[in-house]
């Protein structure tokens, strides 16, 4: 069993096990067997495994050094252990050998109280294979700044690669295939690593190169969503890259129709829709036939399929789009609305594109899929401005996993409507400061992506 | 610790060559492989890890060259090195799979193949390893935001009315367990790579919009890869598709003896639906293909399908003889005996002249074939010559087919074989077919001559002249009319226990 695996299922032991002894006194039968199941498990393990540590840094819980993602099947489970974790201010819990039933139950039953009661308790009652380290004040690892770094190269040069390939489509010239599929190697490991560090790197769009941000997003946004629900790293390379070529086929629309103001006539509309299949075109063009180019021909010729069977091109009834043509027509919507283009000067605000597409769950959207892309990116996204009842202004830099309405926000703009690089504020712990209402960015000049940097 | 590193490496530049001199399956690369895998994990259990940078030509363990080929395609070293893997770890808990997997990467023989994308694709738990990419100078400014004000609220209205939303629904994004099932489900079926038949249907969409080159390439490309993996089903729908487009050749490039005679096992693959699939698929060959798939068809076990093959180039000759005419030569006579059943199957007006001349043909199978193929293409002239034919099969084939014929110009001739004294000598097969031929080709005449025959006194012989009554009480039956049967009715209350017996079993028979 690998250490993902090996983590995964003992959070999966541990969930019920704190759950139980919220409800149930610690005698009880459901107490018992839980602690049993928990406690026989991991016994098995520290044959291979000297110790076996659960840390909690940012939202993500690492166990024994191996990021545990969340996915559908893990998700419930995670959220839960990060919450209470993140209450009781633990920033590590290490079983060692020698740890039995009794003091796992003892254990797990202090985690009912409050943050102060349970330190007060673990230090009086002595765990002699469990250690537990607290969250100092203040305390900010080096770790964060070289994770953000790795991840903003890999961003950029994401956006490079997406730039000259799409340009020397245009331009008739070779396409270098093999960087782009490093790049989206990369960006899978920068997801698995830090998903909300590159979904926060979404928010940047750029007016001019509107289509090579866009396509990036989309791929990002995809990568994220088809990592949540548990695509394995073959099929996220194989995601990514389609969700990055999904409008390729745009290089063959002329850029005046693209860019165009007014509203397009028929003829116009008609020519445009033709980029689905002039997508084919491209991606068998530039990559031939790999096992990769194969999903993304399909994305890029069903992204414009909607969930009930509407859309273009046109389909046989019995024709359903592929999971990822699927995922990817819901990032690509949210992008497309949360981003500045000439036809839509003002684009619409995170959190209501968001509401967009759940209202047009079943109808565009996949019903699932829109649950787990609420899920990711939360009721206020990230880059989402939040006007808050202390009057200041709030950018949403991360979500909180476990309470999705209530992310961390940092303050951007003071109660007197001046810029300042404020303090960063978790709401689901500052539980004085509540969200009026999201507010346009532009209102205060500022552009959230910078934020981000 | 020395030495046991250098007996891995020793371990995996054997396995590497043999690997690649071999391939996998080869005993002797398993021979190589074995001990070197052993070796590793033996190191890891004692060691837990052993690092490998790596240089040009070169991998060095704590700092000590322990590896150097500088014959590029030979050496290790370099293939990790191209692609800008600097550094692989092997770790405690590798098995013997991840080993093979991560020796099969780096012995791609693909120029193009990316080692270090490979590698990442294994997604390995205990080997690790480290790529150098070039190192760019990334400069990206975000633009400045002009202050703007908008009218939230104004805002929010316009977009509620165009959108149509409510603004205020709850979003409550958690996923019933039945959700999740679905989800998984799709899941791996998208792992399990169900998406070739959406990139073909795909790919014949789009030429619904317009004729591209690239899409049909691409569309080639596929089918070959579907041919050579055997997989028909696919390759016959991009087949049925790329007929639309006749001044594309694309089949052209299976017809050929390589190809086809590779088709040899699925022949006899266990799977009908299979088998099915590729008899539909080479539906699509031209003629020029018949030389390759006649040489094909003996390798054919089952008779059915031997059968289902047959009809199958008969359609692919599309009613020209020709091709198949060619054969009738042949000295191999399972190849001769499928181009005779062939010529049958195909009803073509020119099968005749060519059947004629192997209608004394020496060997009995081939002429039993010739019997048939002349049935199917309404010959009973040349049937009707197998009625002296030396085999007694051929003549039991050759009273069948005529009898289904209905080719009364042998009736009166027959009719006199079965008086003569000498027909109670031949075999039950037999006289029986001269009954049923005359039956299939009865006149008013035929009842009272069975008639007679059925009751006809014997004094002698009467044992042996027992078939011929019941032969005769079923020529009866078979005839049907009220007099026939008025006459086994008649017969049953006859004293003779024969007769009485052949009429019983004749009505029984009808009855049933």
């Amino acid at each position: 069993m690998s250490i993902y695996t090996t983590g995964k299922t003992i959070v999966s032991l541990l969930y019920p096990l704190l759950k139980a002894v919220q409800v149930y006194d610690v005698n009880n039968d459901v107490v018992i067997n839980s602690a049993k199941k928990f406690i026989d498990f991991i016994e098995a393990q520290f044959s291979t495994i000297s110790s076996l540590e659960f840390v909690r840094y940012r939202d993500y819980i690492f166990f024994n050094k191996q990021r545990l993602k969340y996915e559908i099947d893990s998700y419930a489970n995670l959220t839960f252990l990060n919450n209470l974790l993140k209450n009781l201010r633990i920033k590590s819990i290490t079983f060692l050998p020698g740890v039995n039933h009794q003091e796992i139950i003892d254990f797990a039953d202090i985690f009912k109280a409050d943050k102060v009661t349970f330190l007060k308790q673990f230090v009086l009652k002595r765990y002699p294979h469990i250690k537990v380290e607290f969250v100092k004040a203040g305390e900010e690892p080096d770790e964060l700044m070289e994770e953000s770094e790795f991840t903003k190269r890999t961003y950029f040069k994401a956006l490079k690669v997406t730039k000259n390939m799409m340009q020397n489509l245009w331009t008739g010239r070779p396409v270098d295939v093999k960087s782009s599929r490093r790049i989206v190697y990369s960006l899978v490991d920068s997801i698995s690593r830090d998903e909300f560090g590159i979904i926060a790197l979404t928010t940047i769009k750029n007016f001019d190169e509107y289509t090579f941000n866009h396509s990036l997003n989309v791929g990002i946004l995809a990568l994220a969503l088809g990592q949540r629900i548990g695509l394995d790293k073959k099929s996220l390379a194989r995601l990514g890259t389609s969700g990055i070529l999904h409008d390729i086929g745009k290089v063959e629309i002329p850029k005046e129709l693209i860019n165009k103001i007014q509203k397009l006539t028929d003829q116009e509309w008609e020519t445009l829709k033709l980029h689905s299949n002039f997508g084919v075109r491209e991606i068998l063009k530039t990559r031939g036939l790999d096992d990769i180019a194969m999903f993304a021909i399909t994305v890029a010729y069903q992204h414009h399929w909607n969930f009930d069977g509407t859309g273009y091109p046109l389909r046989d009834k019995h024709e359903d789009p592929t999971l990822f043509s699927r995922i990817v027509r819901i990032c690509d919507s949210y992008d497309a609305m949360t981003t500045a283009r000439a036809y839509q000067p003002v684009p619409y605000l995170p959190h209501f594109a968001l509401r967009v597409i759940w209202s047009n769950q079943n109808r565009l959207f996949d019903p699932v899929l829109t649950k787990v892309f609420s899920q990711l990116l939360g009721i206020y996204p990230v880059g989402s401005c939040l006007e808050l009842n202390s009057g200041e202004v709030g950018l949403v830099m991360r979500q909180n996993p476990s309470t999705i309405d209530l992310p961390i926000v940092k303050i951007i703009v003071d109660r007197d409507h001046n810029k300042v690089d404020g303090r960063t504020i978790d709401l689901a712990m500052e539980t004085a400061i509540k969200i009026v209402r999201p507010t346009y960015p532009q209102i205060y000049g500022i552009n959230p992506a910078a934020y981000f940097l | 610790m020395k030495d046991e590193v250098d007996q891995i490496i020793l371990g995996l530049t054997k396995a590497f060559k043999a690997l690649q001199m071999y391939g996998m399956n080869h005993s002797s690369f398993r021979n190589f492989y074995l001990p070197f895998s052993e070796k590793m994990v033996e190191f890891l259990k004692k060691y837990n890890q052993l690092s490998l940078q790596i240089d040009k030509f070169t991998m060095l363990h704590d700092n000590r060259v322990v590896y150097k080929e500088e014959e590029m395609d030979l050496s290790v070293a370099f293939k990790l090195f191209k692609d800008g893997v600097r550094n692989v770890e092997f770790i405690g808990g590798l098995t013997s799979d991840e080993l093979l997997l991560f020796l099969d990467v780096i012995s791609q023989p693909s120029k193009e193949y990316d080692i270090a994308l490979g590698l990442w694709e294994c997604n390995f738990s205990h080997i690790t390893f480290y790529v150098v990419e070039e190192e760019e100078v990334l400069d990206y400014r975000i633009p400045d935001v002009p202050v703007e004000y908008v009218d939230y609220d104004e805002k929010l209205k316009q977009l509620i009315l165009r959108e149509k939303i409510d603004i205020d629904a709850v979003i409550i994004p958690d996923l019933k367990p039945d959700e999740v099932k679905n989800l998984m489900k799709n899941i791996s079926d998208t792992e399990r790579e169900l998406i070739l038949p959406m990139v073909i249907k795909t790919l014949t969409d789009f030429l619904h919009t317009e004729r591209s080159q690239e899409v049909i390439e691409g569309l080639i490309e596929i089918l070959e890869s579907c041919v050579n993996r055997e997989d028909f089903y696919n390759a016959r729908r991009i087949a049925y598709k790329l007929r639309d487009y006749p001044e594309i050749n694309f089949i052209e490039r299976f017809e050929n003896a390589t190809t086809v005679m590779g088709f040899r096992d699925v022949l006899n693959i266990p799977q009908n639906e299979l088998f099915n699939e590729f008899l539909a698929f080479i539906g699509f060959f031209s003629k020029k293909s018949i030389p390759f798939l006649m040489q094909l068809m003996p390798f054919t076990e089952r008779t059915d399908r031997l059968s289902a093959l047959r009809h199958r180039i008969a359609y692919v000759a599309q009613d020209d003889p020709a091709p198949i005419a060619e054969f009738l030569q042949n000295t191999d006579r399972d190849v001769l005996i499928n181009a005779i059943a062939i010529l049958g199957i195909m009803k073509a007006s020119g099968a005749k002249s060519l059947l004629e001349p192997l209608v004394f043909h020496p060997d009995e199978k081939v002429r039993l074939e010739v019997i048939e193929s002349l049935g199917s293409i309404k010959q009973p002239e040349l049937v009707a010559k197998y009625l002296t034919d030396p085999s007694k099969e051929a003549r039991i084939r050759a009273l069948r087919i005529l009898g289904k014929l209905k080719y009364p110009q042998v009736y009166p001739v027959l009719l006199d074989k079965i008086r003569d004294k000498n027909f109670l000598n031949l075999e039950f097969a037999e006289q029986r077919e001269y009954f049923n031929y005359l039956t299939a080709n009865a006149d008013h005449n035929l009842v009272q001559i069975f008639k007679n025959l059925l009751f006809k006194r014997k004094w002698f012989g009467r044992k042996k002249y027992r078939v011929m009554r019941r032969l005769a009480a079923m020529g009866l039956a078979q005839i049907a009319d009220d007099n026939a049967l008025e006459i086994l009715k008649k017969g049953m209350d006859k004293r003779d226990k024969d007769i009485k017996a052949a009429c019983e079993m004749a009505l029984r028979g009808k009855s049933a």
